[in-house]
């Protein structure tokens, strides 16, 4: 059997990233939000390996402590989606009809919206935070969780053991989530990965626009925005977080793909 | 008790087609169109057709699977046609259903143990360790080791799938067994083990079979009545004896002789030409007679009725 | 020379894992001019993997040891694609189990027909057209005209299989590989098509190489039986030899096991275990681990295809001529 380079890229940078978050917790080289205008705008050095920033924090501490943000906006707004969505999709795949009619072209208007629109519009409503910030995103997330888990439940629906099942008594909760779940859940998580990234993404995104998580507590894409004024004389500045960034969505993506091809290769 | 376990009366089973133009009056698919018989408490019940006949159907519609358009489900003297909730899931204990691929009929993402303990579960019938050593003795009596609890569908071959889901359908005791085309998705040799577990089964347990299948020697093999379907409806019915070695209705007759036989190689063939009609237009008349050899000006316009012959054997055909 | 096709010694194989498996090993035989030919076995026997490797259409990752596939003469095994491809269709057809996948579904019928005579013959598109008509008539199909421009999905089951075997005899075939012809379809159409087969070779001459699982089946239509076991011819002989007195225990087996009028009320003897493929280098009889007579040398060495009696060949080293295996 050949490699699996995907599941095996994406899941190195994940660990990788979850080592530097855990660490986190504990100690950084110095404090995040400590400012010292002495070491402004520091280029890398020994002292501080990424640099720092305009009040001279040291960058590397605080992407550090950004890693806990993405992983937290991450973690909870993916799983918003996948309980929501997984349910609203089995109940939709399953019962058919127009139950289905309902739940579809309810996940298909959301769909329709951008998500940064979307979030804009809530947290304008509700508040900036990083709360209300997660339950958007996870909200946005619901209807692709909600299309995958349909489409499976759709074609299991058919099989015998369902039928078999039926027959015996079980009722539709059980049928749904103890005989049928098991037997979709590997596109599901697939999904859950990618959707991790496109949290991560989006996160990023609202608070690069300041509609995110509010300062001081960093976020990598609020580092972004302070950055940007600075890109010429502090390039690291920009760089270091975007480099997170992208190591985030790239791993999560990898790793969804190496999971699906993982499974595609063992259900034969 | 009753002699007769199960009665069906004048059973209808329409699907309702979609529409394909807006103001068009839907149309139906009429997949059972009439079907009445009588089960004896512990014989095997042959039902015999092509694919399309809508033997199955029947099949799945006694077990509740689908509900009945029209006509009565009368199983040990009480109407369950229209039954529902907690008397269903009662019912569903004495009325059990064994399907044709075993590749579909197991959930791939459990163990052979689970699966099995699974009906005990939902009818919360006695403690977990009780239900494991029934689950266990089970395995035995169908001839598998006690480790196959542990194992997964896919490490089985298909005749030992059948055998676990044969089993899954027996977990709660059941009183009649709809088997639909249970050895139609294995190899020959293997389908004579499934063919000699039903039987042990039967004497074993008391249990009455309906035995559907397209395979006529199987079926004459199994059964102690057969009733051959075509188009919906039952055109003959009798003690197996009898059908098989005196068929009537020239529907019945063509199908026995199409099936190529050990025993008898160049039996003479009656091909028929045509093929079976649309059962969302199904003829007028008898539903035969666009394919009969025998066809008169009669069976395109009536139906014809049931004519007994003997004390056990009616055909619907107006030859007789 | 009365051979059409003489197949000597294939050995094919599948890389699984680590190992090896064989799926066909040593097979050996020839179709006659002519002749109905039965290829028996189960799932997994190697029938099919057999049958493809006839024209060279084995899938990629199957790799032909050794052996000879002489057709006409010539060693197919050494012609390159191009060569192929002319006798693909043209001398040597298929028919396949389930007519509704081997037939372009958005094309209508009457065009998949023309398409395998324009292909292989020059001839102008009007003329073939006709041709395709007058076979459509002669595989019993009625409406011609009418018939030429459906789609495959506005055709029932036995008019596709009819279609897939016009176009199968359409450049008038040396040999049919027919490839469980009839297993997708009911017993009543089943019998037509299996009459067709039967008056098409006895009007065109093309020999055909039937394939089924049914013995049944294959006793009515063939003279003589191969039967395949893991990869292995294991019975050949005259249909008559193979059902009346087969040698193998296997085939013994399987004949008991098939119920039939006499067998009603009895115990339906049964053969037990499970198909397994002899790994590389492995020196067993294959049916050993499920043969009730096998003795030490059934799994110390691999029997030999011999012939016990005139014109009755068997693979089993406890086989005697005088009885039933």
């Amino acid at each position: 059997m050949k490699k699996n380079f995907n599941l095996i890229f994406g899941l190195s940078v994940i660990i990788f990233l979850f080592v530097f978050m855990f660490i986190s917790l504990f100690h950084t080289p110095y404090s995040p939000t400590e400012m010292n205008i002495r070491e402004r705008m520091q280029p890398p050095s020994a002292e501080h390996i990424f640099g720092t920033d305009q009040f001279g924090r040291d960058i590397l501490s605080r992407v550090m402590e950004g890693s806990q943000t993405a992983f937290f906006v991450g973690f909870v707004a993916v799983s918003i989606g996948l309980i929501f969505g997984t349910f609203l999709g089995a109940v939709s795949g399953y019962f058919g009809g127009i139950t289905d009619e309902i739940i579809m072209r309810i996940m298909d208007a959301m769909l329709a919206f951008p998500v940064i629109l979307f979030a804009l519009m809530f947290v304008s409503v509700f508040g900036v935070g990083i709360k209300n910030t997660i339950i958007a995103i996870g909200i946005m997330s619901v209807p692709s969780f909600a299309r995958i888990t349909r489409s499976g439940y759709i074609q299991h629906k058919q099989f015998d053991y369902v039928k078999s099942a039926k027959a015996m008594g079980a009722g539709p909760l059980r049928i749904m989530f103890l005989h049928i779940l098991p037997n979709v859940i590997s596109p599901i998580i697939v999904a859950a990965s990618m959707g991790f990234s496109t949290a991560v993404l989006s996160e990023a995104g609202l608070s690069y626009l300041g509609l995110g998580v509010l300062p001081p507590s960093p976020s990598w894409g609020r580092m972004l925005n302070e950055s940007q004024i600075y890109i010429s004389k502090a390039p690291w500045f920009a760089i270091i977080p975007g480099i997170f960034i992208t190591l985030t969505v790239l791993g999560f993506n990898f790793f969804g793909d190496g999971l699906r091809e993982y499974a595609d290769n063992t259900e034969k | 008790m009753d002699k007769y376990i199960l009665e069906i009366k004048d059973l209808k089973k329409y699907y309702k087609l979609p529409r394909k133009k807006i103001f068009e009056s839907p149309k139906f698919l009429k997949a059972v169109n009439g079907v009445s018989f009588k089960v004896e408490r512990g014989e095997t019940f042959g039902l015999v057709g092509e694919s399309g006949c809508g033997k199955s159907t029947v099949g799945q519609t006694i077990v509740r699977l689908h509900n009945s358009t029209e006509g009565n489900i009368i199983f040990n003297g009480r109407d369950i046609t229209n039954i529902s909730g907690k008397p269903l899931k009662e019912l569903r204990k004495d009325l059990q259903i064994i399907f044709q691929d075993p590749y579909s009929s197991l959930n791939p993402k459990k163990k052979i143990g689970w699966i099995l303990e699974e009906p005990l579960k939902v009818h919360k019938i006695s403690g977990s360790s009780e239900r494991k050593s029934r689950v266990l003795s089970m395995l035995e009596k169908a001839g598998f080791d006690k480790s196959f609890a542990s194992r997964y569908p896919g490490e089985l071959s298909g005749g030992q799938r059948q055998r676990i889901a044969i089993l899954v359908s027996l977990m709660l005791n059941p009183e009649l067994i709809i088997a639909d085309e249970p050895v139609s998705a294995l190899d020959v040799s293997v389908q004579s083990q499934i063919l000699n577990l039903m039987k042990d089964l039967q004497k074993d347990m008391n249990l009455t079979y309906i035995f559907i299948s397209h395979d006529l020697n199987v079926i004459y093999y199994m059964s102690d009545k057969i009733a051959v379907m075509y188009l919906g409806e039952i055109v003959e019915y009798g003690d197996s004896e009898s059908v098989y070695k005196n068929p009537k209705h020239p529907y019945t007759v063509s199908l026995f002789s199409a099936i190529p036989d050990l025993d008898n190689k160049d039996k003479k063939r009656i091909i028929l030409s045509g093929d079976i009609p649309d059962p969302v237009n199904p003829p007028q008349g008898c539903p035969f007679y666009t394919r009969c050899p025998y066809v008169m000006d009669k069976c395109k316009t009536v139906k014809p009725e049931s004519k007994n012959f003997e004390k056990n054997h009616t055909v619907k055909c107006h030859l007789y | 020379m009365n051979n059409l096709l003489s197949i000597e010694n294939l050995n094919i194989k599948f890389k699984s894992k680590k190992t090896y498996t064989k799926v066909v090993t040593d097979v050996s035989f020839d179709i006659k001019k002519g002749e109905i030919l039965g290829l028996v076995g189960e799932s997994g026997c190697g029938k099919t993997i057999t049958s493809l490797s006839i024209p060279g259409l084995l899938p990629k990752d199957a790799i032909v040891e050794n052996g000879k596939i002489i057709f006409d003469g010539h060693n197919i095994m050494d012609f390159n694609e191009k060569e192929l491809t002319e006798i693909r269709g043209n001398r040597i057809s298929f028919i396949f189990q389930e007519p509704s996948t081997s037939l372009n579904p958005l094309m209508p019928v009457g065009n998949q027909i023309l398409e395998n005579i324009v292909i292989h013959k020059k001839i102008s598109k009007e003329e073939a057209k006709k041709s395709v008509i007058s076979l459509m008539k002669k595989v019993g199909l009625s409406d011609t005209e009418n018939m030429y421009k459906k789609y495959p999905h506005e055709l029932s089951g036995g008019q596709k299989q009819r279609i897939v075997i016009a176009a199968a005899v359409s450049c008038n075939p040396a040999l049919i590989i027919a490839d469980e012809p009839t297993t997708a379809l009911d017993v009543t159409i089943q019998a037509g098509i299996l009459e067709l087969l039967k008056e098409l070779n006895a009007e065109y001459g093309s020999s055909i190489l039937f394939i089924s699982h049914d013995l049944a089946l294959v006793n009515q239509m063939c003279d003589r039986i191969i039967v395949m076991y893991a990869g292995f011819i294991i019975e050949f002989s005259e249909a008559e030899n193979i059902i009346s007195s087969p040698l193998h225990p296997y085939t013994n087996g399987l004949i008991k096991s098939i119920p039939t009028e006499s067998k009603k009320g009895k115990k339906l003897y049964s053969v037990e275990g499970r198909v397994s493929h002899l790994r590389e280098n492995e020196k067993k009889c294959p049916f050993a681990s499920r043969c009730t007579i096998a003795q030490d040398i059934c799994f110390k060495s691999v029997p030999e295809l011999r012939e016990l009696i005139p014109g009755h060949f068997v693979r089993c080293f406890l086989a005697k001529g005088d009885k039933n295996g």
